[in-house]
């Protein structure tokens, strides 16, 4: 098949799409049934496009009328961007199956016809950055991206806490598509071409627009101390596009970082370094916050900094490896980088889709609001077992696979570098994603346990019901492909590391074996988990007596443990990094012995945010208001700034 | 060696010079009028040396429409309104002027660093005398409040433009400048109309206070 077909059959159906939702606005009634369906079958029909073209690179040009000004648009499917648009067709088919009944509950909130205007631009947009061959092509699609997912956060724009978060992205895009364009116009000048492939960032001279390009991703990625943006967008956004953020948008610059970066064979070790720290902080970051997070939706939104915090340190590792001249190491390394990529997409999107319900359920995503979920929505619980099984990397799941690689890459850096510094720092490592890994699960507990155990906290959560067929299909359908790349994962291991990833015109692929027998493990641990809850948990009868209540009357669903009990006595290790503040106040006559009244409020104050962004966006508005005075309204003073700029125009002409 | 069109030319922008230090519409409307004769004079003594005949016509169409319809209409246009002196702006007229002088020396020694052209009419005085207009027509609008003493800025402006591409070229083509003179007439009836409109929504013309358009 023609990869032209590719390109045209996706990008234009979803451009018609688009047309088609706008037009359909007008009318006030656009179903989101068939618009789910026209993504469902964009999806279905570009991934097996994709899967027919076979494992050739093609290069697409468009011809003359559909350029871009003067440049031509260029495609380029290869190993690589084929990875990753299936990756994203994925998610879109199963998206596709979620939004009808999730985007139900928001009706009278949001206008449809803008959020799937918005919406299939963001899924043209994205196959376009993943797909395009040189920077123009890049730059546009990765505008429309951002363009169109801020619209997408502000879809429910008529809360204050949305608007705040849409602006607070629209800021970090905006200077993210900066400095991106900054690194671009600089590696034109040095490379004197547009195309990614004539790129080399081997010399010297290209630190710098290096730093300005790996920058620019990071801050889109969502990596620490760039992160800000990311735990406001992804709940203020509805399930359906946080789930696309999170599980595609934010792998996006981790594409583009290996597309430009790595491909261009990048080895300056300032920059590797500066990856390499900036991720593993942002996994540790990311998780430490997580864990102290009551909101759901920001709880994964925190978890996803994490994730995309190992998937860059997994990069900055093979590009390590690669400058030391160990072939073995990078490659493992950078299909671990990859493979978490996938996995991590699609675990987030189930996330995601179960949060979403569970918010679409019980009206609300406040951790102690929740609890009891477990016999009210078995299904999404399930769903959101396994997936945070999966992000908890507990086996045969996808997340260990991949995390499992990442740890294997850091083995063997121990034993195959050369200086004892980098066998110290790959140790460190290790001992630091072993506490990460710790955290995350004690995070996934917390949210397992209070959100979906025990007795209902409020009465919305008391009355939640099951979620609609689409829902639980779009999450069975997340699970099953979640359980198969970890079943299959030696497969699929091996599959990712000979798409040619370290640099795209390598004669001889690389192939990482995956080396675990993962359907032999799953079967293991199916048949354990079986046989203990036979024996030990079938047999147990149920006994109902009376617990002792200290003399305080019944029990009440406070007195189970709640968000923050759980996580506390694990922040409070964390002191430095996390500042609790509490307030708690007692009231009533004889207050010491029978307290009538007693409030306690806990809050997490973000030390990055208090103490160096909003003193810098304070400066930054200030002299914004002084800039505004520039522009008066007087036609006089406007003549004077032309006047006084011919004249300076002229001298600088003539006199210099 | 200055040539007769370098005289004519100069002498216009010192007649814009000079317009600058009043503030009577009435006076300042003939001097622009003045003025634009002046370079109407040079257009045609460029035909006599170049022995054009497209540049007569020309010459004869500014003469008409520019020097004379355009400062009849603009007259017409305040005694309609009944405005006959400027209030004047930031700089009081008498500095403006000379500021204006200082200006045209300036342009001189702007003009003597740039590149002359091979083909150039005359010298670097009729370059001088260009770009000492557009420096005389931005004085203008500065240090007028009406909007009447906008348009004729603007007008100034456009003379100053005219003046440069005629020292600089051999003349533009007739087709070319008759429709720069068209685009000028509709401009300035149109400027006009809309001073009538500005009169009846906000009764008065004064342009420093229509502050409130800039968000």
């Amino acid at each position: 098949m023609n990869a032209a077909v590719i390109f045209w059959g996706t990008i234009v159906f979803l451009a018609l799409a688009a047309l088609a939702a706008f037009v359909l606005s007008h009318k006030k009634n656009v179903s989101n049934k068939v618009m789910s369906f026209l993504l469902c079958a964009i999806a279905a029909g570009s991934l097996s496009a994709l899967c027919s073209t076979g494992f050739h690179s093609y290069t697409y040009v468009t011809p003359a009328p559909f350029l871009l000004g003067v440049f031509p648009v260029t495609f380029r499917l290869d190993g690589l961007s084929r990875l990753f648009s299936a990756l994203l067709s994925l998610i879109l088919f199963s998206t596709g199956l979620f939004s009808p009944g999730y985007l139900n509950h928001l009706k009278g909130k949001i206008s449809f016809g803008q959020y799937w205007v918005s919406f299939f631009l963001f899924a043209l947009s994205m196959y376009g950055v993943v797909l395009s061959a040189d920077a123009i092509t890049f730059i546009v699609m990765w505008e429309i991206m951002s363009l169109s997912s801020a619209a997408l956060v502000a879809s429910d724009h008529s809360h204050h806490l949305v608007q705040k978060s849409a602006l607070i992205y629209l800021g970090a895009t905006r200077i993210a598509s900066g400095l991106l364009c900054g690194g671009f116009l600089w590696m034109h000048s040095l490379c004197g071409s547009w195309t990614f492939s004539d790129w080399n960032f081997a010399s010297a001279q290209a630190i710098f627009p290096a730093l300005l390009i790996i920058l620019g991703f990071c801050i889109k990625a969502g990596v620490w101390p760039f992160h800000i943006w990311l735990p406001y967008a992804h709940p203020a956004a509805p399930a359906t596009v946080s789930a696309i953020m999170s599980g595609f948008m934010i792998k996006v610059p981790i594409y583009g970082l290996v597309r430009i970066l790595v491909q261009g064979g990048l080895s300056a070790p300032e920059i590797v370094n500066l990856a390499f720290i900036l991720g593993s902080v942002s996994a540790f970051w990311g998780v430490l916050f997580a864990l102290v997070q009551n909101d759901l939706k920001r709880l994964l939104a925190y978890s996803s900094i994490e994730n995309i915090g190992l998937i860059l340190l997994a990069l900055a590792i093979a590009l390590k490896a690669r400058a030391a001249n160990l072939p073995v190491v990078a490659d493992i390394a950078m299909t671990a980088a990859l493979f978490h990529c996938l996995n991590h997409g699609l675990v987030k999107s189930l996330l995601f889709f179960s949060a979403g319900a569970v918010d679409c359920q019980a009206h609300t995503r406040d951790l102690h609001k929740l609890g009891g979920l477990a016999r009210r929505m078995p299904w999404t619980m399930a769903s959101f077992f396994i997936g945070s099984f999966s992000i908890c990397s507990i086996p045969p799941l996808n997340g260990f696979a991949s995390k499992w690689l990442i740890y294997q890459s850091l083995f063997q850096s121990t034993m195959l570098f050369g200086s004892y510094i980098e066998k110290g720092i790959a140790l460190a490592t290790i001992c630091l994603l072993s506490a990460v890994g710790a955290l995350a699960i004690a995070t996934f507990v917390k949210v397992m346990g209070v959100g979906f155990l025990g007795m209902s906290r409020s009465h919305a959560a008391e009355h939640a019901q099951e979620a609609s067929t689409g829902i639980k299909i779009s999450q069975g359908f997340l699970v099953v492909l979640c359980a198969g790349l970890g079943v299959f994962a030696s497969h699929a291991v091996k599959f990712i590391s000979q798409l040619s990833l370290m640099s795209p015109d390598s004669v001889a692929p690389a192939t990482v074996e995956f080396p675990l027998p993962m359907p032999v493990l799953a079967l293991m641990l199916f048949s354990t988990c079986l046989v203990i809850y036979l024996v030990f948990l079938q047999s147990s009868k149920v006994r109902i007596f009376k617990t002792w209540d200290c003399g305080f009357g019944a029990l009440s669903t406070k007195t189970q443990a709640s968000s923050e009990s759980f996580a506390q006595p694990l922040a409070r290790i964390f002191r430095p990094f996390l500042r609790y503040e509490t307030n708690s106040t007692i009231k009533g006559r004889d207050r010491r012995h029978f307290p009538e009244e007693i409030t306690v409020e806990v809050k997490i104050v973000s030390i990055l945010e208090s103490r160096i962004y909003l003193p810098v966006l304070a400066v930054i508005s200030l002299i914004a208001k002084g800039l505004a005075k520039l522009q008066a309204g007087s036609i006089h003073l406007y003549l004077l700034y032309v006047c006084s700029t011919l004249v300076i125009l002229l001298l600088l002409g003539t006199v210099l | 060696m200055m040539s007769s069109v370098d005289l004519s030319v100069l002498s216009a922008a010192v007649l814009a010079c000079l317009m600058v230090g009043t503030l009577h519409l009435r006076l300042n409307l003939w001097m622009y009028g003045a003025t634009t004769m002046c370079i109407a004079l040079a257009t045609a003594l460029t035909a006599q040396t170049h022995a054009e005949i497209n540049l007569i016509c020309v010459a004869l169409l500014i003469a008409v429409l520019k020097a004379a319809g355009i400062p009849l209409f603009l007259l017409w246009t305040s005694e309609k309104l009944n405005v006959h002196r400027d209030v004047g702006a930031m700089i009081p007229p008498p500095l403006a002027m000379h500021l204006s002088i200082g200006l045209l020396a300036l342009s001189f020694i702007l003009t003597r660093g740039l590149p002359a052209p091979e083909m150039a009419a005359t010298g670097w005085y009729g370059a001088a005398a260009g770009i000492s207009l557009l420096f005389t027509g931005l004085v203008v609008m500065l240090t007028r409040r009406l909007a009447i003493g906008q348009i004729l800025g603007f007008l100034v402006i456009e003379n100053g433009i005219y003046v440069f591409a005629l020292t600089q070229t051999l003349g533009m083509p007739l087709l070319v400048e008759m429709g720069v003179l068209l685009d000028m007439l509709v401009g300035v009836m149109f400027s006009g109309l809309l001073v009538f409109r500005i009169q009846k929504s906000f009764e008065h013309i004064d342009v420093a206070q229509l502050t409130s358009l800039k968000e």
